[in-house]
């Protein structure tokens, strides 16, 4: 999951306080390089969703990248400075140049304009000099999920990429779809989900779901192993599951302490830095960057050094990230010592992601996958805010997309005001300073008073 | 009352026949879009309505919980449940269909749980997946399956083949004398304009099928009688419309809407159920393979749908309606129009529409300069 709830930055440059932090995006760029070398040598490589099983590539040692991260990062190529207001409309003209005026609704479908004129339009021109890293290598495979379950216009946009890839004559590598069989809002059993989800997910979620994304696993599995010649393996899947159960574990234990301990040791920059390494969840490294993260928390604990030691108030960020410019959360920290410890990112896959795996991983890594704790109203959330001793939270006002925004502000206005918990909706410009200036009010007129 | 003027009664006024039917003691089912078999509703002895907004309506309960960004006749039709509105409304199914259908059932849950005192009709997530293939078909027809037991926990009773059977029969009856209607609209000249047709076609959902399967065997018998229709034969590919206005503005500017694309329109009539098949195999065939509706289906299929249909009602222009916050009609529209155009049938579009058109003189403008050119 990927936000884009982007400001253009009043505050230059965030302050990331721990070392895994760095090592996250190294990583990162490490992956990407490593795996193009790969290819280079007869490997495979597969170009995915977010929200498909990585695991499976992971088990079988296909080399992959993900559309979103890679929409990104070509977006902060074409970047000098936090442009990105500028990057949205310049994507949103590419695109209607690509595909032609009659898509004027780009503009409007941000979310995945990224994803589309971001990501695949690199894939469609395939112009090294625009394209982050030199550009993708040759696909073997693109992974989608979402054949009917995502939100039409996703869909359609998709199948609209697809063929704007073939018309401009690109070699048309194969595509396998997997189809959502339960699609935001997924209905849980149990109200408190979280509570449970780990060890009970097959009784959380309805059995005719799992049967038939499980169906699907086995139907991508064959696929992949045709396409790229290489075999599935279930006892790798096991070991790719236990390592993504030790990495969400260790980020659990990292949001655990972040969230019990007052002034907080880690704040949410460093919490979004750690995300990318979900990419690499079900390998060693990741599991050991969720490690180094952890351990690091354990020791600024131990050490009580605290992220900012003037800490007045907690803060909780709630819904998408604002990764364009992490320095504004930091913004009221410097000001009011209002810290943003908690957010969405670490915490939904601490408590969202782990399944025990009752020896049968496919089964395991469907119940992942159907439910990951997303666009379920604000109960997670809530809880989330009473864990950290949040003083108040802060979402942007959803604005453009269903399925994006499902459960959006709204609803989340009365559920945190009815809980006692102040919720500042901001406005969803690109003009940080106009948000700064919303944030700074909420905090001086319902934070700092209750605070006396 | 002539047996139009009970249909358009009915398509007006949507609730009275629901409601006599609670007063006879009866329970009522209501359901979002066309994607809900109303068979199985019948047979279990329940009158299906299915739920609208109202163009024009009040969303000052539903704008405590809702953003802006749906369409709003589902905004207006939220809140009319949560102000009582549907309060004769026993239960309610919510397809998985569009995202802002099927996300209500959230909402609406989440809604209640902030909001004790928020009465709602018990509901049902029917859930099914959207494309075509081996192994969604046995996944929907295991949903229907499941559909069909809610239904007879709320009833109390079994559905059994006999009753479905005669469900069947009825639907069926419904859509062969709607294909009349829909055959009358397409004939060179049109025998009946689009505005009457909507309420034809609509009154439908507002009515026990036995009963308006009457007034139209009573409508078409004085079919030789209707007169010839002049002027422009255009098609409408709309979101869902229901409501007269959008129509009303084409045909006072000298046109006929002699066919449509969209779900109150002659798509709702298409695709009778197979009664050589057991009845509930019939239905779960239907409902599966029916026409497309936008937010099922690929790019490709619609675009194909919307030209067939195009040519078998020889409209010689296409005027697209796509409400704002509509995303999946808007992406039908690109290819839609490249195909028709290929065919040297030209279009016009109008999106980000309101369910109530505030001003109509630019777009009525926009329709006269259109229906000028292909004159």
């Amino acid at each position: 999951m990927v936000g884009y709830a982007v400001t253009r930055g009043a505050v230059q440059g965030s302050i990331k306080r721990l070392k895994s932090s760095t090592a996250v995006t190294a990583f990162q760029k490490e992956y990407f390089l490593l795996a193009k070398d790969r290819v280079s040598q007869g490997e495979p490589f597969v170009y995915t969703g977010v929200m498909t099983p990585h695991e499976l590539f992971e088990a079988m040692e296909i080399p992959f990248v993900v559309n979103m991260w890679w929409a990104a990062i070509n977006v902060a190529k074409r970047l000098t400075g936090p442009r990105l207001e500028q990057a949205a409309k310049a994507m949103a003209e590419r695109g209607k140049s690509m595909f032609g005026p009659d898509y004027d609704q780009l503009g409007r479908c941000a979310h995945c304009a990224m994803g589309s004129t971001g990501g695949f339009a690199q894939l469609i021109d395939q112009d090294p000099e625009q394209a982050a890293y030199g550009g993708l290598p040759e696909l073997t495979a693109i992974v989608e999920s979402g054949e009917g379950g995502a939100c039409p216009g996703a869909e359609k946009l998709s199948a609209i990429d697809f063929k704007e890839y073939l018309r401009r004559g690109r070699k048309a590598p194969p595509v396998f779809r997997l189809e959502e069989s339960a699609i935001p809002p997924f209905f849980p059993r149990y109200e408190n989900w979280w509570e449970n989800i780990m060890d009970h997910w097959d009784e959380i979620i309805e059995p005719h779901r799992l049967d038939y994304r499980v169906d699907e696993l086995k139907a991508l599995i064959r696929f992949l192993e045709a396409v790229t010649g290489k075999t599935f393996n279930q006892d790798k899947l096991i070991e790719v599951m236990e390592l993504v159960n030790e990495h969400n574990i260790y980020w659990k234990k990292a949001r655990d302490l972040i969230a019990e301990t007052v002034p907080c040791p880690a704040d949410v920059v460093d919490q979004l830095a750690q995300y990318s390494a979900q990419w690499h969840r079900g390998t060693k490294e990741g599991r050991d960057l969720a490690k180094m993260f952890y351990d690091e928390v354990k020791e600024k604990v131990e050490n009580k050094e605290a992220a900012y030691p003037g800490e007045k108030l907690r803060l909780q960020w709630l819904k998408g990230g604002n990764f364009g410019n992490t320095a504004f959360y930091q913004y009221f920290a410097e000001k009011y010592g209002a810290v943003f410890v908690a957010t969405i990112y670490i915490s939904i896959a601490a408590d969202g992601y782990p399944r025990t795996l009752y020896k049968d991983p496919l089964r395991a890594l469907a119940g992942r996958h159907l439910f990951l704790g997303l666009y379920h109203g604000p109960g997670w959330d809530l809880k989330e805010a009473i864990h950290n001793k949040i003083d108040g939270a802060v979402m942007f006002e959803q604005a453009a997309c269903q399925r994006v925004s499902h459960s959006g502000h709204q609803m989340y206005k009365q559920a945190y005001e009815k809980a006692g918990i102040p919720l500042c909706v901001i406005s969803p410009t690109w003009d940080a300073e106009k948000q700064q200036a919303e944030i700074s009010k909420f905090i001086e007129t319902r934070l700092l008073p209750k605070r006396k | 009352m002539t047996a139009f003027e009970v249909m358009q009664k009915h398509y007006r006024q949507r609730d009275i026949a629901a409601r006599e039917w609670k007063k006879k003691g009866g329970k009522v089912v209501g359901y979002f879009c066309d994607s809900v078999p109303e068979e199985l509703i019948l047979a279990a002895g329940f009158f299906p309505l299915r739920i609208t907004g109202q163009a024009g309506g009040s969303t000052k309960v539903i704008d405590k919980y809702l953003e802006p960004f749906y369409e709003d006749f589902v905004r207006t039709g939220l809140n009319m449940l949560l102000t009582g509105e549907y309060s004769f409304v026993d239960y309610l199914i919510i397809p998985r269909t569009k995202d802002s259908i099927v996300q209500q059932y959230s909402h609406l849950s989440q809604i209640q749980s902030l909001d004790s005192s928020t009465k709602l009709p018990t509901m049902y997530l029917y859930e099914f997946l959207h494309t075509r293939s081996y192994a969604s078909e046995f996944y929907n027809r295991d949903r229907m399956l499941d559909l069909k037991k809610k239904l007879e926990e709320w009833s109390g009773k079994k559905i059994t083949n006999r009753s479905l059977s005669k469900a069947i029969a009825t639907t069926n009856e419904n859509k062969m004398l709607l294909k009349k209607v829909v055959d009358l609209r397409a004939s060179d000249p049109p025998r009946i304009s689009g505005v009457e047709a909507l309420q034809i076609i609509g009154s439908s959902m507002f009515m026990l099928k036995a009963d308006h399967n009457k007034l139209l065997r009573e409508y078409l018998d004085g079919a030789d009688k209707f007169s010839a229709r002049a002027g422009a034969r255009i098609f409408v590919e709309a979101s869902p419309l229901d409501t007269l206005q959008f129509y009303e503005i084409i045909e006072s500017c000298q046109a006929t809407v002699v066919s449509e694309d969209h779900c109150w329109g002659n798509r709702y009539a298409e695709v009778p159920i197979d009664t050589s098949l057991d009845p509930m195999g019939a239905i779960i065939k239907r409902y599966y393979l029916k026409s497309p509706c936008p937010y099922v289906y690929q790019v490709g299929v619609r675009s194909s749908y919307c030209l067939q249909k195009v040519l078998e009602s020889k409209a010689k222009g296409v005027v697209f309606n796509i409400f704002d916050w509509d995303p999946s009609q808007i992406w039908d529209y690109p290819e839609q129009k490249k195909v028709l155009e290929a065919k040297g049938i030209p279009t016009l579009r109008f999106i980000e529409q309101r369910h109530l058109i505030p001003d109509i003189s630019p777009i009525k403008a926009s329709i006269e300069n259109f229906i000028a050119t292909i004159k």
